[in-house]
């Protein structure tokens, strides 16, 4: 069976400070996995070096079977392109261009046709449809993050990437945010979403704790009091 | 206070580079001029006379691309900093001290910088006098004068001009509400300002004066008016940018097929007005000036008189000057690129289409300041043309030579920079500040 994410002893260090100190974790195809974990943890550095976004100091990951260490970087961008999906906590638009345009850009990157319709979908599906036209400036940060995901829908990746996507958000923001994600893995493709928000967490199929850049438990549909729990264990 | 304003300065370090390179560059460029005139108030005579003529047209040119570039340098300078402005006063900093401490910023960065400028002219002006005079046997002896009393006027103009240009943004940046500046990365939008109005109507005022005293110049004297046209044809056009520049923009970028990269480039020029306004508006000054200066001599039917060493005295400075411009203002807002550039990785573009929107973004630069340019000089020939009676020069020739050498260095200050933020991993890009 090919895991939509593998990782494998994955170790990461910035200058002489170990972040990452050899993790391995699978992500099913249809899989929602949230990674939590105490601050300083390293969950952020390692769903980058999961997309790719930052280079392992050594292990290995792959996406969809191909080991992004042997990939150059023009190949690695069209992997990205073709098969994976950002939302990150802030800032994940461009400024000049429309929420429309925003969502369209990955098939324009990619040269493939643009199909307006399947767009407006997109942006219906994330209720956004009457704020095609404006820019990021005059959407709020829960509209914001709604087109972001509108773009992950619109380009369908196997796989997305979810940094703190409710962290700036408001409870009712962050929870139509949730609702959209947690759709993503209906038709077999994979989220995997970082958080530091337990009842966010608990929205997950399975929950990877992380602490001093080590797995440190993993929990099968769990609770949000069993993720405290598993927070809290020394 | 002084705290304040001397860790932003390092904190803006690229930005405030940037300004203070421009009022060295100004310093010495207008430190020409003033050498000039220090030179014929002291040696009195014909010299004298055919002193003050040329440094009279040479002030002319340097005192309109200064406020072109020096402006537009001083507005980008505050436009870029506005979020900090924003953070400074959401913890408490009122707004009439925010505009205070970025008064004394820009207090502090022009008068260095024209000093220095004041400092390096000062082995300069004797090789460019003999290099620039080389064909005249009374002026060419003469020893350029510049001294303390000639040093004193250029700085400060320099500083006057750079601190009430930021001055005014910084006023504005100040009364923006805080939560505005800090949601939108960049004021989208230049509106005109009164100051904007008032400037445009008053330098086209001067155009409409000159072009009607024209009729009935003779041939040897038509040339002087004739080339001050162009580059105040360019200012009413920069006075008038936050008008029509998106819709210029927009407008031929519109013909060109919106693959990736020219698609990205033509809207984030089109919508960071400020920001390519900031640019865009020098680059058309040097165009004018090149191609008006030759156009007004063809006109008048001087076109074979143009020596190399003339061409440089007239238009050297104030050339250097406005290429400089453009070149410093991409530099300045070079970091503002990079949030773009890695939202662009992160949504599957390659590091060759980051490239290539840096690239078409210099295109889209030059090519609309070539636009708008050749409108200047297509006024100095129509206005020349009408007025001799005789057919117009275009100068075509120089004007494009002036914007393949601003798109050479347009496209270097956008490019490099552009591979280095390559090299930044894209999460520590977009982390949050």
């Amino acid at each position: 069976m090919m895991f939509s994410v593998e990782v494998d002893g994955l170790t990461k260090s910035f200058g002489t400070t170990p972040v990452l100190r050899g993790v391995s974790l699978r992500v099913d195809p249809g899989e929602f996995l949230a990674v939590v974990g105490p601050s300083g943890s390293g969950k952020s550095t390692l769903l980058y070096c999961m997309s790719g976004l930052e280079p392992a100091t050594s292990g290995s990951v792959r996406i969809l079977g191909r080991d992004l260490g042997s990939l150059r970087r023009g190949a690695l961008a069209g992997l990205r392109r073709d098969h994976v999906g950002f939302v990150f906590q802030a800032y994940n638009l461009i400024p000049s261009l429309t929420a429309r345009e925003n969502v369209a850009l990955p098939a324009r990157l990619a040269r493939r046709r643009i199909d307006a319709a399947e767009i407006d979908r997109a942006l219906a599906d994330v209720g956004l449809a009457g704020h095609a036209a404006h820019r990021p400036a005059a959407l709020s940060g829960g509209q914001q993050q709604r087109v972001a995901i509108a773009r992950v829908l619109a380009v369908r990746p196997d796989v997305v990437f979810a940094d703190e996507p409710t962290g700036a958000l408001d409870t009712s923001s962050g929870a139509q945010v949730l609702d959209l994600l947690a759709k993503v893995p209906a038709d077999g493709r994979s989220v995997v979403m970082v958080t530091h928000d337990l009842s966010a967490a608990a929205r997950a199929d399975r929950v990877v704790v992380l602490r001093d850049g080590l797995v440190h438990r993993e929990l099968a549909r769990p609770s949000a009091a069993e993720v405290f729990a598993a927070l809290g264990e020394s | 206070m002084v705290k304040l304003v001397l860790s932003d300065l390092v904190a803006n370090a690229r930005v405030w580079l940037g300004t203070f390179l421009i009022a060295a560059a100004t310093a010495l460029v207008g430190a020409v001029v003033a050498g000039d005139i220090a030179t014929a108030l002291a040696v009195g005579g014909d010299e004298a006379l055919a002193l003050y003529g040329i440094s009279g047209v040479v002030a002319a040119f340097t005192i309109v691309t200064a406020l072109i570039v020096v402006g537009s340098v001083a507005g980008l300078t505050v436009t870029l900093q506005q979020r900090g402005y924003a953070l400074w006063q959401l913890v408490g900093i009122r707004p009439a001290l925010v505009r205070t401490v970025v008064t004394s910023q820009l207090l502090v960065v022009s008068l260095l910088g024209a000093v220095l400028g004041c400092l390096v002219a000062l082995p300069v002006l004797g090789p460019l006098h003999r290099y620039a005079f080389a064909g005249s046997p009374e002026l060419e002896p003469l020893h350029p004068r510049f001294g303390l009393a000639a040093a004193i006027p250029v700085v400060l103009f320099v500083v006057v001009v750079l601190t009430i240009g930021g001055s005014r943004s910084a006023g504005r940046a100040s009364r923006t509400p805080p939560i505005q500046s800090l949601r939108e990365i960049e004021p989208p939008d230049r509106r005109m300002t009164v100051g904007r109005w008032v400037g445009g109507i008053a330098t086209l005022g001067i155009v409409a004066a000159i072009v009607s005293t024209l009729p009935g110049t003779g041939p040897d004297t038509l040339a002087v008016p004739l080339m001050l046209i162009a580059p105040l044809v360019a200012g009413v056009l920069a006075a008038f940018g936050p008008l029509l520049l998106a819709r210029l923009v927009r407008g031929w970028t519109s013909l060109v097929p919106a693959e990736g990269p020219w698609f990205l480039a033509r809207n984030s020029t089109a919508f960071n007005v400020g920001r390519s306004t900031a640019t865009i508006s020098p680059l058309t000054v040097a165009i004018a000036l090149a191609g008006g200066l030759y156009s007004a001599n063809g006109t008048a039917g001087h076109g074979g008189n143009l020596t190399t060493g003339s061409v440089v005295l007239l238009l050297g400075g104030p050339l250097l000057l406005a290429v400089l411009g453009a070149v410093a203002t991409v530099f300045m807002s070079s970091r503002r690129r990079e949030r773009e550039f890695a939202l662009i990785v992160a949504a599957g573009g390659t590091p060759g289409t980051v490239l290539a929107a840096a690239a078409w973004e210099a295109v889209i630069y030059v090519g609309t300041a070539l636009l708008l340019g050749g409108v200047s000089v297509l006024a100095t020939a129509l206005a020349g043309a009408w007025a001799a009676g005789v057919f117009p020069s275009f100068g075509v020739l120089p004007a494009l030579a002036v914007a393949a050498f601003g798109l050479v260095l347009v496209l270097t200050a956008t490019v490099l920079p552009t591979a280095l933020a390559l090299r930044h991993e894209v999460p520590a890009v977009l982390a949050p500040e």
